[in-house]
């Protein structure tokens, strides 16, 4: 579904029995409430561990010498969910490590090591010991909750059908809100 | 298919002024029963046959003018025209797009692209969508007012209008060709046309007659009706 095909079908959803000038309020209020809609679900999937999952999504990252900022959508508070892979070296295990760990120098040489800590990816292959500012330079792929993205109005939702759904249904619902006696 | 001919008004409106040549019912009728009537069928010492040309055009644009001037009306089809496209903020057209006058109040609105019909909103809604431009939700709303300028939410609409030209109409008539007009409003033109023939107190009862039944003809266009009134004779 498009963005386009959600406003739609939101509008057709909140207007029927309502007046003319109820009717073009609420086609000019759909893409206002598009954001609020969208954020307000990222918060209540993202609050229950039985819905996070929903969120999960892959992200590339391009690290560069053991480190990379993560995007704004990526949502770091759930970091605990996180998982590392390398596409081209797939049976290299990448663990996520705290911070105090991390940094001891005493990390398992059989695994990869991963961290997360104020919106930055910090990563060290099998067999080395975190050094700040040296590490890989690479493509990785990163498993992690993020927030629902708006997409451009022509192209699709990337989300699951489960969350398509609920957009759908919170989406009319607050189009019609201001309407219902 | 249109096929009230000008010929046909002026057949009924001849007849009643007693304006066709013959002595007789008989040759009268024969020149009645003629498919075209032309200058030397007529006889008339107060109507020379360029007023009956004159006068039922006048009536047929009285007629016109009245569908025009009702939005909604199912005959506006018959005049039916569109503007060129209209970018927002742009002035009202007096042709259309054809170059024909424009005549009547605007009918529909509709995107010039996409050809989806605009809905009226209240002038300041409408700047207020203008101005907004993070959005990207296509909105079809237009304001005209009472002012000249129209104000849109798209990039070009077109407005629905009707249109009129007393020299086409003239091209008609000499052509042998149509009134622009549904088939059912011949006894309202004709009526109209009669209505309008009185000079210096002459034909004036007749006049009178007609031109009730021509009023309440147009009444009944202008409330949006199709129905024409029945005689009433005194």
């Amino acid at each position: 579904m498009t963005l386009k095909e959600l406003i739609q079908r939101a509008i057709a959803m909140a207007q029927p029995g309502l007046d003319p000038l109820a009717r073009a309020a609420i086609e000019i209020a759909a893409e206002a409430q598009v954001l609020p809609v969208f954020g307000d679900l990222s918060e209540e999937l993202a609050s229950k561990p039985s819905t996070r999952h929903l969120l999960a999504r892959i992200k590339t990252v391009n690290v560069v010498n053991g480190s990379v900022a993560l995007p704004d959508d990526v949502l770091t508070a759930y970091a605990c969910e996180a998982q590392l892979f390398d596409p081209d070296e797939p049976d290299t295990v990448f663990s996520r490590t705290d911070w105090a760990d991390f940094l001891s120098q005493q990390l398992d040489d059989r695994l990869g090591h991963f961290l997360i800590n104020e919106g930055t990816l910090f990563v060290v292959d099998p067999g080395d010991q975190y050094v700040h500012g040296i590490g890989p330079t690479r493509e990785l792929r990163l498993i992690i909750p993020c927030t629902l993205e708006v997409p451009a109005l022509n192209n699709q939702i990337a989300a699951p059908a489960e969350i398509l759904d609920m957009l759908l249904e919170r989406l009319a619902a607050s189009l019609r809100a201001g309407f219902t006696k | 298919m249109i096929d009230l001919t000008y010929q046909h008004i002026l057949h009924q409106t001849a007849i009643r002024m007693s304006a066709l040549v013959g002595t007789n019912f008989f040759n009268i009728a024969t020149t009645y029963n003629k498919a075209i009537l032309a200058e030397g069928d007529f006889k008339s010492a107060d109507w020379p046959f360029n007023s009956f040309r004159d006068t039922i055009i006048m009536a047929v644009a009285d007629f016109s003018l009245a569908i025009a001037d009702t939005k909604g009306h199912v005959w506006r089809s018959y005049l039916a025209d569109v503007t060129a496209d209209l970018p927002n903020h742009a002035e009202i057209p007096s042709v259309a797009a054809s170059g024909l006058e424009i005549i009547g109040v605007p009918g529909d609105v509709f995107d010039s692209t996409d050809g989806i019909k605009l809905e009226e909103l209240p002038l300041d809604q409408v700047r207020r969508i203008v101005q907004e431009t993070w959005r990207t939700f296509p909105l079809y709303f237009y304001n005209i007012g009472d002012g000249l300028r129209i104000e849109h939410t798209r990039t070009n609409v077109k407005i629905e209008c009707c249109v009129y030209s007393r020299t086409q109409q003239l091209a008609a008539w000499t052509g042998v060709g149509n009134v622009p007009l549904p088939s059912v409003l011949e006894s309202g033109i004709a009526s109209r046309a009669i209505s309008l023939m009185t000079k210096d107190g002459a034909f004036e009862d007749q006049a009178t007659i007609y031109r009730k039944y021509s009023d309440e003809a147009l009444i009944n266009i202008r409330m949006g009706q199709t129905q024409m009134p029945n005689i009433k004779l005194p």
